[in-house]
């Protein structure tokens, strides 16, 4: 503000004279001032545009979370498997170049996007067998194909990028190697198929005629020689309609005509047999696969249903069984094939009546229906980055499908309802949004960090709400108006000081502190109301004279020898009282009567730090309201012979409820949205306890921790988001319904 | 006020047929807490914080079994007991023997029962060095290229001081040269006996506590403070000063309070003086004052996403696409933080502007009005400098709440150790895209995330001081203006 200085007038331009000069000035005076009129006028509705603008943008980062996943049909390319059928695709991570396996024992490495003619790669060794069934590993683009002789050809496929000045400018695929695997005699028919490869370790498993082998060998280098195991007599005189292998290797899930399967583990020298289990359909299981990471196998039947299977344990001490723990809609028509993704916990199942579907393993939802097409699909596959989807149906027609599904594993039952994890037993509220490696499954449960910020609040509230109405009361009703005019800024200055401050104190200095003398802790806070009461009874023992000149609107300096004689007595005697009655470890003793877990960093320590930043809040406004009850009430109750306390609670708390019940909100708005003070308090653990001697994780600490580390856009971010927005929306009620009570008193009274 | 009615009606309802009497005694007793608590807060905070300079003494401390250590009591505690053993509590003290390099730990704890002896002699000294914290012992000569110098007896500290300051011109930037190329080295005997050569360029500082008398003392602790507030940090955050972090802060408040006091001026003078007043004003004064309760977290996640993430990410797109992948603006740094702040505190402006706008009597505005002056003039002349102190006082407590926010600072680009200074001779000077440090911060960063929490506590106690006296300067000047504006507007509507 430069121009706030008066300027000096100007005897030359006399405002009344009624010269040109004069009238230029005005006018230009004029002008100046509509400039001015206008653009404060944008410039403030801009500003308050734009405050209004936070909220709207926070809460629309949010909002992508929920307008579900999309998935459009960007190719289609007919007779891409010239006259034969596909049995098996993989596509690089662009999704350029898909490859086919096809019935006909060739590779054909397709271009959807440049120019380059499809290329078609025979697959050796196949001689005058002819294959039988086709598969592609999960994990990497591996494949195996079945043969009429008994054997199983497999061909690793190798995707390079081709870079042109440092910029991506095609993708190259070849077969990188293949070799043979003599599974069973020649004269056997492989019929169904499984393999899993990191790309270089090759895992199968093979079912022929009743006959069930494994094999594992390493695709290059040393240690080629194929390793073999046998289960035949595990599955005889059952007929096997579906394999599974896992990405690890270690366990094959195997399907039978009669609706039964078994869970088979490989990690041994032989295959064992390790559960033996009924689908719950009678009709054959004509898919199986494991949902990325390895923890949830999926069963589909011939009657279309699809179920999601998990290990559980029934009691602490049993192991895990494979239990049926998800139902996802049925399909019209037997469930054909099943293609886990490989970033997320989604995966592609297609049925035989050419239903194709994206959907989501921990949510239960379907994420993307893909529609029918009317031909079956034979082949399908899903992009290593999961954002496409390719098949290719038994036309020979490919369909290539964008696929968004950022944020499948987010959904209003995952937030705010209990989900049942991998490797969990049931059911639960859970916020763990990061993991160690790639499989990891996210748990957005949003329960656990509201009930923490109102578990703080509570703690909070309840040691702070008591404290500063109270001396609130004192300081209207009681006090003389100097100590008034001392006490009042002080309160504020405490207002002032930074939650960080306040926060390492309680962090570092209180939580040890408290932790490693409870006694102490305990004996003076039992100390101090007691020793309130005694000096109110010496008080009323004085003779009146005395007493009205050392008690009587004096109170708290009156109190203070008492007090201080007190907490010295508590503190010499709280050390042997604690030996005598608690064997000197009053901690050990509440943790073994109670059963409780103590943490140091506990509820009891955030209770009195946020407790400590929102006194002032609370404090000053009840404060004012209490004031602000007319004198003329007060007189007249007084007058009636109602003593001062009788007035004070009868009369002034009554009469301004209303502005203690706003002081109330301001002071939950201000400690629910407080971050510093738990983050640095608390152990910050997403739990759900209600023990005033643990810990908790708020809304707010998560996403002052977590939004740095958390990937711009991504499912962690907007759920960050979405808690911000529950924050924002939630203080701005508190402070709204606190300032409509407000305005209602002053309408009361006339004034505040 | 009820308390101070005629003493008449106090004698006549006195005595112990007064109900409430205990009741009234627990508010006081309420107050008296809540004054406690922060009158506590307030002492444990300066006597820790200005402590932390104190030169303490040097303690040799020899045990029952033989062993003798060097070292400054740090802190004591009762040691948990087993059931057998009920009769006494028995305590232990925390030494800092300093020499991590050669005894591996900073910190001892001796139990108080196994002390023989301890002596304070005047010749042990407390080195500051650059790494490896403190060394404690006691100075056995100096060697000039190998050379002893004779003429140095142990406790001539002046002479030490004097080749310290000489044998700073060895380092190499901040770092200090190894033993075996250094010229000036001294030699220092542990508490065991053992000797270790050091580097004297290796040395920030000798303290020989137990040789001081009270008026070097108190030297001592002012030479010590002013290393604090005047240096970089060194070991991580553990040692050294923290001038980065009051830069960082008083730069980001600057910045903020430029940025928010015409923001704020302007909205107020337009929900005052231009805006039809109705219920859309109201609503949005409520929604304005609202959001000053809106949590600072929350703001930070705007800055995060708006600032950084889109508006950022569009400027380097435009004006900084040559650095990119790596961000100039589309990563946390001064200016976003610096912002986002005065998004948090523009609710402040505006509502204490509008105060002081509200006060200015009517009849000066219409006076103003009546000579002629168009609206603007009116403003200009009239009304703003009569709502000054409003803008002020707002300016104040924005800047005051400003300070002690960290929350959105996380978010923001509030970094542990800036890689680059703020402001230096290279263009722009002044760098707005720059990671910066924080008073508020370092105190989480080091009290909490420090790989030696009980060596930098000090430092963490000396930076909450120093944070608190700024802020606390801060809000009296506020409440004192605020007082002073009350009053003479008290004087003027009658």
């Amino acid at each position: 503000m430069t121009t706030i200085a008066p300027s000096p007038p100007r005897p030359e331009h006399h405002a009344f004279a009624d010269t040109p000069q004069a009238r230029a000035r005005i006018k230009r005076l004029r002008r100046l001032d509509k400039i001015i009129a206008g653009s404060i006028t944008a410039g403030g509705l801009l500003i308050i545009l734009a405050v209004f603008g936070i909220f709207a943008f926070v809460f629309g980062e949010a909002v992508p979370l929920f307008l579900g996943s999309s998935a459009e049909l960007v190719t289609t390319r007919s007779a891409v498997t010239d006259g034969t059928k596909a049995l098996a695709v993989a596509i690089d991570e662009y999704g350029q170049r898909p490859v086919l396996l096809t019935d006909k024992g060739t590779l054909r490495i397709l271009d959807l996007v440049g120019g380059n003619t499809d290329v078609e790669v025979a697959l050796e060794s196949l001689g005058t067998a002819t294959i039988t069934s086709g598969v592609v590993a999960h994990e990497s683009p591996v494949f195996a194909a079945g043969t009429s002789d008994g054997r199983v050809l497999v061909a690793g496929i190798a995707f390079e990028p081709r870079f042109a000045d440092g910029k991506r400018v095609g993708q190259d695929a070849s077969v990188a190697w293949q070799f043979a695997l003599p599974m069973v005699d020649g004269s056997t028919a492989i019929e169904r198929i499984a393999v899993s490869s990191d790309g270089n370790r090759v895992a199968v498993v093979a079912a022929a005629n009743g006959i069930l082998k494994f094999a594992t060998r390493r695709a290059k280098g040393i240690g080629t020689s194929p390793k073999f195991g046998d289960a035949a007599e595990l599955v005889a005189g059952k007929t096997i309609t579906a394999v599974a292998l896992n990405g690890a290797a270690d366990h094959a899930a195997i399907g039978f005509a009669d609706g039964r399967f078994f869970l088979f583990d490989l990690d041994k020298a032989d295959a064992t047999l390790k559960e033996n289990l009924d689908s719950g359909s009678a009709s054959p299981v004509t898919a199986l696969s494991w949902v990325f990471g390895g923890q949830t196998l999926l069963v589909g039947s011939a009657d279309g249903r699809v179920s999601g299977w998990q290990g559980i344990r029934s009691g602490p001490s049993s192991s895990r069984t494979l239990t049926r723990v998800r139902e996802f809609d049925a399909f019209d028509a037997p469930v054909a094939d099943f293609m886990p993704s490989q970033r997320n916990k989604c995966i592609l199942a297609a049925a035989r009546d050419g239903a194709l579907r994206v959907e989501h393993s921990t949510t239960q939802r379907i994420i993307s229906d893909l529609g029918r097409t009317g031909s079956t699909f034979t082949a399908i596959g899903y992009a290593p980055k999961a954002d496409g989807v390719v098949a290719i149906d038994a036309s020979g027609t490919l369909h290539a499908w964008r696929v968004d599904a950022d944020h499948a594993d987010v959904s209003l039952a995952a937030l705010f309802a209990p989900v049942l994890y991998e490797s969990y037993d049931e059911p639960d509220y859970v916020w763990q949004s990061t993991g160690g490696s790639d499989d990891y499954e996210p748990k957005y449960s949003l329960v656990p960090l509201i009930f923490g910020s109102l578990k703080g609040v509570l703690y909070a509230m309840l040691f702070s709400a008591p404290l500063a109405i109270l001396a609130a009361l004192y300081v209207s009703q009681f006090a003389s108006p100097k100590a008034r005019s001392i006490v009042k800024p002080t309160v504020e200055l405490m207002g002032a000081l930074p939650s960080v401050v306040v926060g390492f104190l309680a962090g570092l200095w209180l939580s040890p502190a408290v932790d490693s003398d409870m006694g102490h802790t305990v004996g003076l806070l039992l100390a101090l109301p007691l020793t309130i009461v005694l000096a109110a009874f010496v008080s009323s023992r004085l003779p009146q004279r005395v007493r009205n000149r050392v008690a009587f609107g004096r109170e708290v300096l009156f109190l203070v020898p008492f007090l201080a004689a007190g907490i010295g007595l508590a503190w010499l005697a709280s050390g042997p009282l604690e030996q005598t009655l608690f064997d000197g470890d009053l901690k050990g003793w509440l943790v073994r009567t109670f059963e409780l877990a103590y943490d140091p960093r506990n509820c009891v320590i955030v209770g009195i730090a946020l407790g400590f930043a929102v006194i002032p809040i609370v404090f000053t406004v009840a404060e004012d309201s209490m004031s602000n009850v007319p004198k003329s009430l007060r007189a007249a109750s007084e007058a009636l012979g109602a003593s001062r306390w009788q007035t004070a609670w009868r009369l002034v708390l009554p009469a301004a409820s209303p502005g203690i019940f706003a002081a109330l909100m301001l002071g939950f708005g201000r400690a629910i949205g407080e971050t510093m003070i738990v983050v640095m308090a608390t152990g910050n653990t997403p739990i759900l306890d209600p023990s005033p001697f643990n810990g908790m994780r708020t809304i707010s600490a998560s996403i002052a921790t977590e939004i740095p580390e958390a990937p711009v856009d991504g499912s962690l971010y907007r759920v960050l988001f979405l808690s911000g927005s529950l924050l924002f929306v939630f203080a701005f009620l508190i402070n709204t319904a606190a300032e409509v009570v407000g305005a209602s008193l002053r309408k009361r009274y006339g004034k505040w | 006020m009820v308390t101070t009615a005629s003493p008449t009606l106090q004698a006549s309802s006195g005595g112990r047929g007064r109900p409430g009497e205990t009741w009234v005694f627990v508010t006081a007793g309420s107050l008296l807490t809540l004054i406690a608590l922060l009158v506590g807060v307030i002492l444990l905070l300066t006597l820790n914080g200005l402590s932390v300079f104190w030169p303490h003494p040097i303690a040799r401390v020899t045990q029952n079994d033989g062993s003798v250590l060097i070292g400054q009591a740090w802190r004591g505690e009762a040691i948990s007991q087993d059931s057998s053993d009920t009769d006494a509590v028995r305590m232990r003290t925390l030494y800092r023997i300093g020499n991590r390099r050669e005894l591996g730990s900073e910190f001892q704890w001796v139990d108080d029962d196994a002390v023989k002896s301890i002596e304070h002699p005047p010749e042990i000294v407390f080195i500051e060095r650059l790494e490896w914290g403190p060394a404690l012992g006691t100075i056995r000569g100096v060697k000039r290229a190998g050379v002893p110098l004779a003429d140095l007896a142990p406790d001539d500290f002046d002479a030490f001081d004097d080749l310290v300051d000489e044998a700073r011109a060895e380092r190499i930037g901040a770092l200090a040269p190894r033993v075996d190329e250094a010229k000036l080295i001294t030699t220092l005997e542990l508490a065991d006996g053992r000797t270790v050569d050091i580097p004297l360029a290796a040395i920030e500082r000798i303290v020989p506590a137990n040789a001081y008398g009270p008026v070097d003392r108190v030297l001592s602790w002012c030479a010590s403070f002013g290393r604090f507030i005047s240096e970089n940090p060194r070991e991580s955050n553990t040692e050294g000063g923290i001038l980065p972090a009051i830069l960082g802060t008083f730069l980001m408040v600057l910045l903020m309070s430029l940025a928010v006091v015409p923001l704020g001026v302007i909205g107020a003078l337009y929900l005052n003086e231009y805006a039809k007043q109705g219920p859309l004003v109201r609503f949005v004064r409520l929604a304005v004052s609202n959001l000053a309760g809106v949590p600072s977290i929350v703001f930070g996640m705007f800055g995060l996403a708006f600032f950084v993430y889109t508006i950022g990410a569009h400027v380097d797109a435009t004006l900084f696409s040559d650095k990119l992948p790596t961000p100039t603006f589309g990563t946390g740094g001064l200016l976003w933080a610096s912002l986002t702040l005065a998004l948090l505190t523009v609710p402040v402006v505006i509502v204490s502007t509008e105060e002081g706008l509200r006060a200015v009597p009517r009849a000066q505005r219409e006076g103003s009005l009546a000579l002629g002056s168009t609206r603007w003039q009116t403003i200009r002349t009239i009304v703003l400098p009569a709502a000054m102190p409003g803008i002020l006082t707002g300016t104040i407590l924005a800047i005051a709440r400003g300070a002690g926010e960290v929350a959105p600072l996380m978010l923001t680009g509030v970094v542990k150790l800036a890689a680059s200074p703020l402001i230096d001779a290279t263009p722009p000077f002044l760098h707005l895209d720059a990671k910066f440090m924080h008073l508020g911060f370092h105190i989480y960063d080091v009290g909490f995330q420090s790989p030696n929490v009980e060596a930098s506590r000090p430092i963490v106690y000396a930076t909450a001081l120093v944070l608190l006296v700024f802020i606390v300067i801060l809000n009296l000047a506020a409440i004192v203006w605020r007082n002073r504006v009350r009053r003479k507007l008290q004087g003027s509507t009658f």
